[in-house]
């Protein structure tokens, strides 16, 4: 039987963003356009989304003068990427 | 008229972006619908891949240099403290340590931050724990010293001798880093780092005692040496 998967991180982009995140404390966002070569643009969509499911924070702050967002997986994120994983195996048997 | 031209090429081109961004965001989404298991997998199994190579990349940096930091404060030391009237005030130039952290904060401030980890932050933590003992001790050491000047401290009430005390800071520092690098090679999984960080613990620990003084420093430098800048060029040229 297989699992429904999560449509929210059934997306290249959005799963790419949620791998970056699950594994440290916190990226920045060029740092996670750097590792998923997507455009600022389309960056910016998917994280608003994670953001607005509550499946990652976004944190605008400033580190010297310069502006910076900060990106982290939350536990509801978390949860959900593992709930994600244990549908995948479901396919994959 | 020319003007006029050039405004209407750039607003074409404006709106050719904004077109092909358009397009580039709905093949996107098409691609999302035809994202397989196995292409899931495959994104989650690469992207972590390429984040944990991205953050240890450069890792040696930070050992090299604290351990030629290490090297030269401690060469330095030891010939003061042997060749000039500073004596044992020269150790007061492990300050400097403060300075290179200052200025490996100010260059690393306007360079793209990589994340923060559970194994750098839990390496960071064994160091600055290390690192807080170590100079809390040397504080009290100095306070002491000053408190000996003036007042003799006994060790036993029994004795009427009053008998000072020989504390070997040099080998205890040595055991801390020894300690601290065999810790970081554990959790990178680096035999390199593990048996250098023993080896550097234990036999500098041994040699501090046995050259007492200003040779204490050409032992820690060497410890410095061993422990932090051999491991780094073997991670170095592991990375290449």
């Amino acid at each position: 039987m297989f699992k429904p998967l999560n449509p929210l991180l059934h997306s290249e982009l959005r799963l790419a963003v949620m791998s970056i995140l699950i594994g440290i404390d916190e990226a920045d966002f060029p740092y996670i356009k750097e590792q998923t070569g997507a455009t600022s643009g389309n960056l910016s969509v998917q994280i608003d989304k994670l953001y607005s499911v509550g499946y990652i924070d976004v944190e605008k702050t400033f580190r010297g003068k310069r502006p910076a967002t900060i990106c982290r997986i939350t536990d509801k994120g978390s949860q959900a990427f593992e709930e994600y994983i244990d549908a995948l195996r479901s396919y994959i048997k | 008229m020319a003007k006029t031209h050039q405004s209407q090429a750039t607003g074409l081109r404006a709106s050719n972006t904004t077109i092909s961004q358009t397009v580039k965001t709905r093949v996107m989404e098409t691609k999302n619908e035809e994202l397989t298991a196995q292409r899931s997998l495959e994104i989650i199994s690469q992207t972590l891949e390429e984040s944990r190579r991205r953050i240890t990349q450069g890792s040696w940096k930070g050992m090299m240099l604290w351990g030629v930091s290490v090297m030269i404060i401690a060469l330095v030391v030891g010939h003061l403290w042997k060749n000039s009237s500073m004596g044992t005030g020269a150790n007061g130039l492990w300050g400097l340590l403060g300075v290179v952290h200052i200025i490996k904060t100010r260059y690393l401030q306007n360079k793209p931050k990589l994340p923060v980890t559970f194994v750098s932050k839990t390496i960071g933590q064994v160091w600055s724990s290390m690192g807080i003992i170590g100079g809390s001790l040397g504080f009290v050491l100095i306070f002491i010293s000053f408190l000996n000047n003036t007042i003799a401290i006994p060790i036993s009430h029994i004795s009427p001798n009053i008998i000072y005390v020989y504390f070997p800071i040099t080998s205890i520092m040595i055991l801390f880093m020894g300690i601290a690098g065999m810790t970081t090679g554990m959790i990178l999984h680096s035999r390199a780092i593990t048996v250098c960080c023993y080896v550097a613990g234990i036999l500098g620990c041994a040699l501090a005692l046995l050259f007492r003084g200003p040779y204490e420093m050409v032992v820690l430098a060497g410890v410095a040496f061993v422990g932090l800048v051999l491991p780094a060029l073997i991670i170095k040229q592991k990375e290449v």
